[in-house]
């Protein structure tokens, strides 16, 4: 249960700068902001604290420095310096965008506790397809990276992408898992997100794609996507949006529109189901490693868990997958999931070495 | 002065913060590094939240959370003063607050802040100092400190929410 202390340092980081966050949303909210604003303070104490003390926190900034000592020039200054020495291998793309690639090394720099500095990052041209750069996390891990059209990826554990940015399109295909993407308006070039079901377009907004087992669920959070079938899948220069080579019989083209607050699934088969969803904020709450479950299987609870774990928890016999629960659990604390079930008078849960057993009792 | 800066987006949630509630800040100010109190603070502040209608509460979120954080204060204050039989640091701190050495208190506290500030400030990457800077001690607009910095608006919006964010974490690991 003891989370190392890196860990609970990159967790208080996180909760920092959600309230940052929102401190700055709710100077020019919209009532849309004002509901999410809601929901969050009433999701936790914790959050009514960060975000009270980091409101206090901003007004006393305006005090900060008083007695100017810090020049603006000299920091320009080394903020340009910084730039040149960090080696990173640049994108064929991004060559032809000097001007481009000079702001995301210096945002790189920047950008700090989350925003993963680009050349730390699994950082190359995958062999297939060229000019493509991936990123992954490992299990548990989690990053957050800008590209250099300045859209942010969230990458949830055990996930990886492709990115390939060019002129006309920026094309991601998501690999393994799921990323959440704040991508930046430019609709000179559309943002393009495959999995081998589905492409999904966005000009500048904000979506989730997971890529699961059975298929792939699209999440909108703000603006509008258009989620094609990979049969349907518009080419974007002989890449990412391919359809996946080898379907004999070509399927009907099928494009949906999704707006905020709605969700896609997608089968392998290509059949699409679109629901609206209440808490779309749920979807993304890994971000901040909390799992969310409402009238959920404990097969898709302890599944959604062992993505973060290394060591699983498996569930034995019948009748276990099928129980019903809610709840509101941390990613990192697998045991709070376990003492719910050992609550459950149903259930025996047992430790057999490292991996740990749910059966009925 | 504050008050003669052109009231930027930057300076109007904390206009709104100062004006609602100098007790609140204060309370804060204080626990900004050190969350003790700051927990029960909130958890009382989260339970009468929750009672409140949510039509009514997102219809003015900030001044709902405000208020009721001044009051849970102002409550706290009043059940120290009721039983003042154990010594408390914190109580000793409280009665100062009424006495006459109040406002010198609040004062030394003000500068002690703004000192813990002004050092984790300086551990921040050069880029976040510089758009702070600008747009917290220089009173810029986003758009003039783009302009300034050669950023982006977007970009100076993701500094500040980052920077702060990073100064919480400082202040709470450097007490």
């Amino acid at each position: 249960m003891a989370m190392s202390d890196s860990k609970t340092r990159e967790l208080e980081a996180l909760y920092a700068v959600q309230a940052s966050g929102w401190v700055e949303t709710m100077r020019h909210a919209s009532p849309g902001d004002e509901m999410r604003f809601v929901a969050w303070l009433k999701e936790s104490p914790r959050n009514v604290r960060d975000f009270l003390l980091m409101l206090s926190l901003d007004c006393a900034l305006e005090r900060v420095d008083a007695e100017r000592l810090h020049s603006i020039e000299a920091l320009i200054r080394k903020v340009d310096q910084r730039v040149t020495p960090l080696t990173l291998r640049p994108a064929p793309a991004a060559a032809a965008a000097a001007g481009r690639s000079r702001r995301l090394r210096r945002a790189a720099l920047a950008a700090g506790v989350l925003v993963a500095a680009v050349g730390a990052l699994f950082w190359y041209a995958h062999p297939g397809f060229l000019g493509f750069h991936e990123f992954e996390t490992a299990t548990g891990e989690q990053r957050t990276f800008e590209l250099e059209d300045g859209s942010v990826v969230s990458l949830n554990t055990h996930s990886r992408v492709a990115v390939r940015l060019t002129a006309h399109a920026r094309e991601v295909r998501l690999l393994r898992g799921e990323a959440l993407f704040h991508v930046a308006h430019d609709p000179s070039r559309p943002f393009l997100v495959s999995t081998e079901d589905a492409v999904v377009q966005a000009v500048g907004t904000q979506f989730d794609v997971y890529r699961r087992d059975d298929g792939t669920v699209v999440a909108v959070l703000e603006g509008r996507v258009n989620v094609t079938t990979a049969a349907a899948a518009p080419a974007a220069s002989g890449s990412a949006a391919a359809p996946v080579a080898g379907r004999e019989q070509p399927r009907a083209a099928a494009v949906r529109s999704l707006g905020a607050s709605q969700e896609a699934q997608v089968s392998h088969e290509g059949s699409v189901s679109i629901r609206e969803v209440n808490n779309v904020s749920d979807t993304v709450a890994w971000r901040e490693r909390r799992l969310i479950f409402r009238d959920q299987t404990l097969g898709q609870i302890v599944g959604e868990f062992n993505r973060y774990r290394t060591q699983p928890i498996r569930l034995e016999g019948n009748g276990v997958s099928e129980r019903i629960y809610t709840g509101v659990f941390d990613a990192d604390d697998a045991n709070s999931l376990l003492q719910v079930l050992a609550r459950d008078p149903a259930l025996a849960v047992e430790r057999e070495g490292e991996a740990t057993l749910v059966r009925l009792r | 002065m504050i008050s003669e800066r052109p009231e930027t987006a930057s300076t109007l949630a904390g206009t709104a913060f100062r004006d609602h509630a100098v007790d609140l800040q204060r309370f804060l100010a204080r626990r900004v590094a050190h969350a003790q109190d700051a927990d029960d603070l909130a958890q009382e502040v989260f339970a009468r939240l929750l009672r409140v209608r949510d039509a009514d509460l997102v219809r003015n979120p900030l001044s709902y959370l405000l208020g009721i954080a001044t009051h849970v204060v102002r409550e706290f204050r009043q059940r120290k003063q009721h039983d003042r039989v154990l010594y408390d640091s914190e109580l000793a701190e409280d009665l100062c607050d009424h006495s006459d050495e109040a406002a010198a208190q609040g004062m030394a506290e003000q500068i002690e802040l703004r000192q813990r500030l002004d050092r984790a400030l300086q551990q921040l990457p050069p880029a976040h100092q510089l758009v702070l800077l600008l747009v917290k001690r220089d009173g810029l607009s986003y758009t003039e400190a783009a302009s300034a910095a050669g950023l982006s608006v977007h970009t100076i919006e993701k500094y500040v929410v980052e920077a702060r964010a990073r100064l919480r974490v400082l202040l709470a690991e450097t007490p």
